[in-house]
């Protein structure tokens, strides 16, 4: 009982919080997509650790280590830590001061064409709906298993929350929510992690007889790569995926967008690590031969701590979808509100622009909550394969557009195009032409092929964009 | 003249490092050593997954510091030499 009423208080102020964040953000889209540019270094990290940890990152990452064993898992997760220092190094800065609000902003004053337009916001609302989907089916689902509500009601009570919260509150709500989400996962791996470390006597005992019991808990899968897949899809997605954008987009300056990314990160790899090292083993040793391994994470809960930490442990379940699925939210409704009809609603309006960007929330949120009612069985394999879509067609022209001089018009139409049809086309039919390799590991390819041979054999950008784009390297 | 915007040399650096120690990881011998019951590739992953960012905001304090110092007013100039 007292989970249910953990779960409630937490919904609650959700809704408060986006609430009390109206007045401020409904005016501005300044202040609603991107906070007014105003968000701190400390708070900008845990806002990002807690959109980046999903329901995948808590109860996932302990079902992959408990069947797919410690290393695979350790590359999985590998992957998109790596995408960090890469969007550090590569995009933080100069997006920062390009001063807009999302990727497409940034392909359209690069690649200034109506394909870029249209086909790059289209990605986006693809691929992150799709895995809205994926992270609503999982709340529905850790609902109904821990606090005994059926799947459609919870899906639906959880949708229509952080739909409130994100359409009234814009990036500012979606920033302290993620905040209190993040803490939230931080503590409660933390805890259950050192608890669990101090009943076994020493953590590497525990995984030395995990991987003694079960010495594939140990090893790579034999035969596979599919983890290189993972790792090159993840550490090519992060510094072009638009919700990590808006978050550089969110930072004061571009030293504090730097360093946030970097804090988010240590803090990701200390709990995905205290998982897949410390806690993994435990559910090794207690729980071996689980039918579906993804019980793991609820059944330690269940078996070593009192109900308190268990409505704790439901709550940041709860939290981690939902930190990741509102700023998800708040970047397919920018892909629609701003990237797409942004040219026809500037005329209009500042009240008309504010219900455009509402209307925009609550239509993605309703249509993902009507997806997630009956979603297809091979969500996973969906929501992968559209975060490998979005990165097989941005990576090359976001990477080449900031920092290679001969990258036009030509080579970043060309790279976009064609990182999007090879990897579709080797997904769905690579198989069968004898494609042994991962479509990501096929599409950048092609597509760093095609923006080398628009860029060495097109015609030049003008030079006032060129000039444009070498502003982006001074820092005033 | 460069095709390529310059990169801070300490940057540019830890790019490759990154790079490298991500391939040189994937090799198949690291997944055939074992170390306290678990592949050396799950290890070199674990330095990854915690040393990358370390290093990169480490890197980023280091020369947001020397900028408060005046000693680095732009990201095209060579940083000084420690």
């Amino acid at each position: 009982m007292i989970e249910r009423w953990l779960v409630l208080a937490y919904l609650l102020v959700c809704v408060v919080v986006g609430a009390l964040a109206t007045r401020r953000v409904l005016g501005s889209a300044d202040e609603y997509w991107v906070a007014g540019r105003r968000v701190g270094t400390g708070v900008n990290a845990l806002a990002i650790m807690a959109s980046l940890a999903s329901g995948g990152s808590l109860v996932g990452v302990l079902g992959l280590a408990y069947s797919g064993g410690i290393p695979a898992t350790l590359a999985l997760f590998a992957g998109a830590v790596v995408g960090f220092p890469l969007a550090t190094i590569l995009v933080a800065a100069p997006l920062r001061r390009l001063a807009k609000f999302t990727i497409t902003d940034f392909m359209v004053f690069r690649y200034p064409h109506g394909l870029v337009r249209a086909l790059v916001p289209t990605i986006i609302v693809v691929s992150l709906t799709v895995y809205m989907v994926a992270q609503m089916k999982a709340a529905g689902i850790t609902a109904e298993a821990l606090l005994g509500v059926d799947y459609g009601t919870a899906i639906t009570v959880a949708t229509v929350v952080f739909v409130l919260y994100v359409s009234f509150g814009g990036m500012v709500a979606v920033t302290v929510t993620d905040v209190m989400q993040g803490a939230l996962l931080f503590v409660l791996m933390g805890v259950t992690a050192v608890v669990l470390a101090m009943n076994s006597g020493s953590p590497i005992g525990s995984l030395q007889a995990a991987t003694a019991a079960s010495p594939a808990f140990g090893q790579l899968p034999a035969g596979g790569s599919g983890y290189l897949d993972y790792f090159v899809i993840w550490a090519s997605a992060i510094p072009v995926i638009p919700h990590i954008v808006m978050r550089v987009a969110t930072a004061r300056d571009p030293r504090s967008a730097r360093l946030s990314l970097n804090l988010a990160t240590i803090m990701y790899g200390v709990m995905i690590l205290s998982a897949i090292l410390i806690i993994a083993p435990v559910g090794v040793l207690e729980f071996p031969g689980l039918t579906d391994p993804d019980e793991v994470f609820l059944r330690i809960i269940g078996e070593n701590f009192p109900p308190l930490l268990r409505g704790l442990a439901v709550a940041a379940v709860l939290a981690a979808v939902m930190s990741t699925t509102d700023a998800f939210l708040l970047a397919v409704s920018s892909a629609v509100a701003h990237d797409l009809l942004g040219g026809f609603l500037s005329k209009k309006s500042r009240r008309a622009q504010a219900v455009a960007r509402l209307g925009a929330t609550w239509l993605v949120g309703a249509a993902a909550l009507y997806w997630a009612w009956s979603p297809p069985e091979l969500l996973t394999r969906f929501y992968t394969a559209g975060v490998g879509l979005l990165s097989a067609g941005l990576f090359v022209p976001v990477i080449f557009g900031i920092w290679w001089r001969r990258a036009n018009l030509a080579g970043g139409l060309a790279a976009l195009v064609a990182g999007v049809v090879t990897y579709a086309f080797v997904l769905l039919f690579g198989p069968r032409f004898g494609i042994g390799l991962g479509p990501i590991l096929v599409a950048l390819p092609v597509s760093l092929a095609a923006m080398l041979a628009g860029g060495l054999w097109g015609s030049s950008d003008p030079s006032d964009r060129t000039r444009a784009v070498e502003r982006l390297h001074q820092s005033s | 003249m460069s095709s390529f915007f310059p990169m801070r040399p300490r940057e540019r650096v830890a790019l490759f490092g990154l790079i490298a120690f991500s391939v040189v990881a994937f090799l198949p011998v690291f997944g055939e050593i074992p170390i306290l019951g678990v592949a050396a590739f799950g290890w070199l992953m674990a330095i990854l997954l915690l040393g990358s960012p370390a290093i990169l905001a480490l890197l980023v304090m280091r020369d947001s510091g020397a900028q408060d110092e005046g000693t680095s007013h732009h990201p095209m100039d060579s940083p000084p030499d420690p």
